[in-house]
């Protein structure tokens, strides 16, 4: 509300005690409403005409006039022993949106959002290195999008985590236990994940099963998901298990409820979110282009919640962040291919055998 | 050389050329208004009311306004355009053996045809010859413009000379090799366009006359529906039979009561043209819903029938591969009809219901309606798959409902199984798209 007062006293010209805010009930706003530009768009308006203004974007004019959430690129290189990862470099190249947005957030070259649950992985690893490497898509305004920084990193960390438990050789889930001696409140949800997800219990062909832990907002979330991949590379989500340790739950069914949301949310970003370019223009406009996961595609959502006396975490970001790397996973279970980018891209996965 | 050695010499170069002569007659065919038997005239010999130039709304209008309706009428802004500016041309024309780009047709000296004298254009228009002497290839329909009068021709090109020019390359044709040598078009010219003037035919009426002119010498109905013998040329013992065209399917439009639009009332006729749809046979999509919007839409109603008028006399040719009576409306209920394919289900009752709902008959828009519409009824499945890739937009009458493109965002195999669960619950037969036969139309689509 401050930012919309101090964006609309700009563009009207007028000290920012002379501009009143009425807020209204806004619906969701998954980040894109921390922008005033709608505001500031009816202040001029309204300095044209006469009578009051109402901003009314059409579908198409909201998406391809958007802020956008970044594209980022993680590299991430480690050292395995014994079965655990002893050494981690990770760095994180992308958007800074701290630095546009909020100034303080951006110090010496980090973004604190695009380094959050990198620099505070859940893993007992003893050596680790995180970069930032701020690159800024040329003419693409970047801002926050529901789940934030951990989207990114949670993906690629838990990505990752896969394919170095393939080389250890090792189970996904034992190869994390392994390295989570100093975060039990993880490892708890952890186990009560795999054991509600009947993890490790016999799949049948072309499905399989990708976990993925986060320890976002102080909320300690571990996420199976199972999922089928057919042979033209189609997707369908079986079923997804959640234990949630977020602290006290003040009000459980609204954590649950977030979890379910968020979740759907995630992962439909994970099979269909694309937002491409072309000489300029965002080539995406309606639901035509830019596909929701419908109802009938929505998978079983069971949300396990672990009784805590610890403060209360977050939760309305988490679910979007839990679902994409055990969603990832589970295609790299069932089908061997290693997928590194999202959205998932179907034609990699067209024809591969179980 | 013996007298005997001579005369089995000769002898086999007579047959040679009667042979190749034979040949070329077969593969020439008939030409397009061979099916009316009545007496054929020069147009200076035709005493009834002139079937050629602009109708008679028009008749007072200068020369300008007379070729700006006459390249409407022929369509020429459709290839001459490319997303960019009107006439500019660059649109590429996805052929088997290559692409080719439109020219640009707008006034600028270097890259229109800012240079063009009379004969030139006239040159270009009915021959298919370029101002510096090259050939044109047959996607430009000089083979149907060498119909049109003097005068009409050089209407157009008063027309187009009267617009702003617009500097445009269009980029270069990619034909592979037989199909880049453009001299051997002077073959294909000397047997398929006889560069003869429109005759009419005495013993029709001069609405007929009228339409026939229409048809064969501007609208060029018969480059996209009449299917094309070997050497690409128009097969007219198969006149309007259908064919396939940029990837989309032309309809049989002979007077077939079946498969055709014999069937059809002459009112729903002139609805389809003039605002691409009629109800209970569906809406003009893909190159059709280009013709309404870019030519018949903006047509004088009397013109309009005089195209029905001629049409209903093509003589009926059946296609087999059509069904021949249409699919009634669905069931009201999703359990009943279609096919088992439960992913195509889910697409359509995911993405399309909404518009199209489960009968098939829309509770939105009569353009939305699906029953009665050859594309579902079409068990090649083609044109669903066409209008899901790229959509349909109508620009007659204002604010009609249009559909999106939904090629963007859904894979081969998704709209194959779509399109079979559409044939199977709306049409007559359900049709048996693959994936591959998908992304085989999307490289086809002109773009």
């Amino acid at each position: 509300m401050t930012r919309v007062q101090s964006e609309a006293a700009k563009a009207a010209g007028l000290p920012v005690e002379k501009v009143i805010v009425n807020n209204h009930l806004l619906g969701g706003g998954f980040g894109r409403k921390l922008e005033a530009d709608m505001a500031v768009a009816a202040v001029r308006i309204a300095k044209q005409v006469d009578g009051p203004v109402k901003v009314v974007w059409t579908r198409e004019e909201d998406m391809q006039h958007d802020v956008y959430r970044p594209v980022y690129r993680d590299t991430i290189a480690a050292t395995l022993a014994n079965g655990k990862v002893v050494g981690w470099k990770y760095r994180v190249s992308g958007s800074s949106i701290m630095a546009r947005w909020f100034p303080a957030g951006f110090q010496n070259g980090v973004d604190i959002d695009g380094v959050d649950s990198a620099i505070d992985m859940p893993y007992d690893i003893p050596n680790i290195h995180v970069e930032f490497v701020r690159a800024e898509p040329p003419g693409v305004p970047t801002g926050f999008w529901r789940g934030v920084g951990p989207n990114n990193n949670v993906f690629a960390i838990e990505s990752f985590m896969d394919e170095l438990a393939k080389k250890a050789d090792k189970d996904p889930v034992d190869f994390r236990r392994g390295m989570l001696g100093k975060n039990p409140r993880l490892l708890a949800a952890l186990n009560l994940a795999a054991e509600k997800s009947g993890w490790g219990q016999p799949l049948p062909d072309r499905v399989g099963r990708g976990v993925s832990l986060q320890p976002s907002f102080a909320s300690f979330i571990a996420t199976v998901v199972e999922a089928e991949v057919d042979e033209s590379g189609k997707v369908k989500l079986r079923r997804v298990t959640c234990a949630v340790d977020t602290g006290i739950a003040v009000n459980p069914d609204t954590v649950m409820a977030q979890l379910e949301g968020g979740l759907i949310f995630g992962l439909t970003a994970a099979l269909y979110g694309e937002v491409t370019i072309d000489k300029g223009r965002v080539q995406q406009s309606n639901f035509n282009d830019y596909r929701m996961l419908r109802i009938d595609q929505v998978p079983k959502i069971e949300v396990h919640l672990i009784k805590s006396g610890e403060a209360p975490g977050g939760i309305g970001e988490t679910g979007v962040t839990a679902g994409p790397p055990a969603l990832r996973n589970a295609i790299y279970a069932a089908t061997g291919v290693a997928l590194r980018r999202l959205p998932i891209d179907r034609s990699l996965l067209a024809g591969k055998k179980s | 050389m013996s007298s005997a050695a001579r005369r089995i010499l000769l002898g086999a170069v007579v047959m040679g050329v009667v042979v190749m002569a034979a040949g070329a007659w077969i593969l020439r065919g008939p030409g397009p208004m061979a099916f009316s038997d009545g007496k054929k005239v020069t147009l200076a010999d035709y005493k009834a009311a002139d079937p050629t130039g602009v109708p008679g709304s028009l008749a007072k209008a200068g020369l300008v306004e007379r070729g700006a309706y006459l390249a409407r009428a022929a369509d020429c802004v459709a290839c001459h355009t490319s997303g960019g500016k009107e006439y500019a041309g660059g649109l590429a024309i996805r052929l088997p053996f290559g692409t080719l780009y439109s020219t640009n047709i707008t006034p600028d000296k270097e890259t229109g045809i800012g240079n063009y004298s009379d004969q030139d254009f006239l040159g270009a228009v009915r021959r298919g010859v370029r101002r510096d002497g090259v050939r044109l290839y047959p996607a430009m329909p000089y083979a149907s413009y060498s119909y049109m009068t003097d005068a009409d021709v050089l209407a157009i090109k008063a027309y187009l000379f009267g617009l702003p020019p617009v500097h445009a390359k269009a980029p270069e044709n990619t034909l592979t090799f037989p199909y880049n040598q453009r001299w051997a078009m002077t073959f294909w010219s000397q047997l398929f366009n006889p560069d003869t003037r429109f005759a009419p035919d005495s013993d029709r009426s001069p609405e007929w006359n009228r339409g026939a002119y229409l048809v064969e010498a501007l609208a060029h109905c018969g480059e996209c529906h009449t299917p094309r013998n070997l050497a690409f040329a128009l097969d007219n013992r198969k006149k309007f039979a259908g064919a396939l065209t940029a990837g989309w399917r032309a309809f049989n439009i002979s007077s077939d009561k079946a498969t055709g639009i014999g069937g059809w009332r002459d009112e729903d006729l002139v609805a389809y043209l003039s605002i691409g749809h009629a109800d209970g046979h569906g809406t003009a999509s893909g190159p059709m819903g280009e013709v309404v919007d870019h030519s018949f839409s903006q047509l004088a109603v009397e013109d309009i029938r005089a195209v029905v008028a001629y049409l209903q006399t093509v003589p009926t040719i059946a296609s087999p591969d059509l069904p021949t009576t249409l699919a009634p409306p669905a069931p009201a209920s999703h359990r009943q009809g279609g096919t088992a394919d439960a992913s195509g289900k889910m697409l359509f009752e995911g993405a399309c219901i909404s518009c199209h709902g489960w009968t098939g008959e829309s509770p939105i828009s009569s353009f939305a309606t699906l029953t009665g519409a050859w594309a579902v009824n079409d068990p090649s499945g083609t044109n669903v798959v066409q209008v899901v890739l790229s959509g349909t937009k109508r620009l007659t009458p204002e604010h009609a409902v249009s559909m999106p493109a939904f090629g963007g965002a859904y894979s081969d195999a998704e709209i194959a199984a779509l399109a079979n669960y559409v044939t199977a619950r709306f049409g007559a037969r359900a049709s048996q798209v693959t994936a591959r036969d998908v992304a085989e139309l999307r490289k086809q689509t002109s773009r």
